[in-house]
């Protein structure tokens, strides 16, 4: 009898840790950007290399115990692939918890949040860090200064590990700056917080926006084809590429549920062949989070300098451009290799 | 010579107002466009509005009173350490005010607490 209490326990422990290993998320072949997969990719003829080199075997770092707070337009907190990720919520116009859309049309903060923590659930998608804890504010079309910082203040109290922005006004104040830098040396218990930020896609230099602060991350995207994506930003701060792909490809992420949102083929989901695509540098900078979240799930002391200095240090180069010193300022230090990032940090 | 008069005219009559600040001791100009509602261009395009409130970060606090009083400032709401939010009196003149106290040896920076478009990449 004391065997078999023995054997069970054994099975119930081992499948804690494998916890993600044998759930098919029915929407995951279509994460061409994470994944190779090969139908997928010989039917959009998408390059062989154009992912992150994610892999199954990758799926046991989840983000676990990594906080997050993603800063955007709004979010549907009740999505099917959402269940359970979203621990805390808050609006900067209302002050309350209602995060939800102030316009049917709008999706944005959904989809970034849907490349992070959707949930492996077998439905839907996965996201890159299913078991991080999600905080989700809600930021304002138009801010002053002033707003914003109150904004990063509430980020603050929630002590989190990484801040995920998809915008940007491309004239940075010096008062959000300093805020900024602040939070990225001084938070997380002075290991700096990590500020994950979209570098925009308007190919304009990007040296007077938030993204082009030095102690945040500066993210491009690449596209299908592993090239840069359409009308990318530019410029000495721009740190490092993920594939979201562009008009001829986007990927696959979380939709309004119903018919809110912009999913055509799908209502809850905008699919990567979705009339409009959910693409550019919004949809690069949670993947970069995500591979953030993972990197501190293997080692939770890393600061905010030694995280940027692995991610740009162990990039692909692509593209037939010169890297001065690592860096080219349309390419960063190269695309984003999570199966190099992990074996890096493992070898620590 | 009559169509050269009017043009110069009408380009006289639809000039913006330059105007500057001062970020990180550079001079930043900005074009004012739109008299209204006080919305102002950068020099690569990007809108910024104000109202009558300006940020002021403080190296030490001394003073605090007294620039209140020599500026006709009020209303002050503590934004984050040594950094207040203001009100100008007179909204004309918001950049004079900022780029005086932009000089002075306790105030690290002063600034308009810009509004700005966040706009989703």
């Amino acid at each position: 009898m004391k065997n078999w209490i023995y054997i069970l326990t054994l099975i119930i422990f081992v499948n804690c840790g494998n916890e993600n290993k044998n759930i098919v998320n029915p929407l995951q072949y279509s994460q061409w950007s994470l994944y190779f997969n090969e139908e997928f990719y010989t039917e959009y003829d998408i390059n062989f290399n154009a992912s992150i080199h994610h892999k199954k075997d990758f799926e046991k770092y989840t983000g676990r115990n990594i906080k997050i707070v993603i800063i955007d337009d709004g979010l549907d907190i009740t999505h099917e692939d959402l269940k359970n990720a979203i621990s805390d919520t808050w609006d900067l116009t209302t002050k309350t918890n209602d995060v939800s859309y102030t316009f049917s049309n709008e999706y944005h903060g959904t989809a970034v949040t849907g490349i992070i923590a959707s949930q492996s659930n077998k439905i839907g998608i996965r996201g890159l860090a299913p078991n991080s804890e999600i905080i989700f504010l809600k930021h304002k079309q138009n801010m002053s200064n002033s707003e914003t910082i109150e904004l990063l203040n509430k980020a603050l109290s929630y002590n989190p590990d990484i801040i995920n922005c998809s915008w940007g006004t491309y004239h940075v104040s010096q008062s959000v700056k300093e805020k900024i830098q602040d939070m990225a040396i001084n938070g997380r218990n002075g290991k700096g917080i990590i500020f994950v930020w979209a570098a925009g896609n308007n190919q304009v230099d990007i040296s007077t926006d938030e993204s082009g602060i030095e102690e945040v991350i500066a993210v491009g995207a690449t596209n299908k084809n592993n090239e840069l994506a359409y009308l990318n930003n530019y410029g000495e701060g721009l740190d490092i590429l993920a594939p979201s792909g562009d008009y001829e490809l986007g990927i696959t992420t979380l939709d309004v549920m119903g018919d809110n949102g912009i999913g055509i083929i799908n209502s809850n989901y905008i699919l990567s062949n979705n009339t409009i695509t959910f693409d550019g540098t919004s949809a690069s900078t949670p993947i970069i989070t995500g591979i953030v979240a993972i990197m501190l799930e293997l080692n939770p002391l890393l600061t905010r300098k030694e995280i940027q200095d692995i991610l740009i240090a162990n990039t692909d180069k692509i593209g037939n451009v010169e890297y001065i010193n690592g860096h080219n300022i349309f390419y960063g230090f190269g695309k984003v290799n999570l199966s190099k990032v992990i074996d890096k940090i493992n070898s620590i | 010579m009559k169509f050269v008069l009017i043009l110069s005219l009408i380009t006289v009559a639809f000039a913006s107002e330059k105007i500057f600040y001062i970020y990180n001791k550079k001079n930043i100009s900005l074009d004012k466009i739109d008299s209204n509602v006080s919305t102002y261009k950068t020099s690569n395009g990007i809108l910024l509005s104000i109202d009558n409130k300006i940020l002021i970060k403080f190296i030490n606090l001394n003073n605090f009173y007294k620039y209140m009083e020599d500026y006709n400032l009020s209303k002050s709401k503590k934004i984050d350490s040594k950094l207040y939010q203001f009100q100008v009196f007179n909204k004309s003149k918001l950049f004079n005010t900022i780029n005086s106290l932009a000089l002075k040896n306790d105030i690290k920076y002063a600034e308009p607490d810009f509004i700005k478009k966040s706009i989703l990449r």
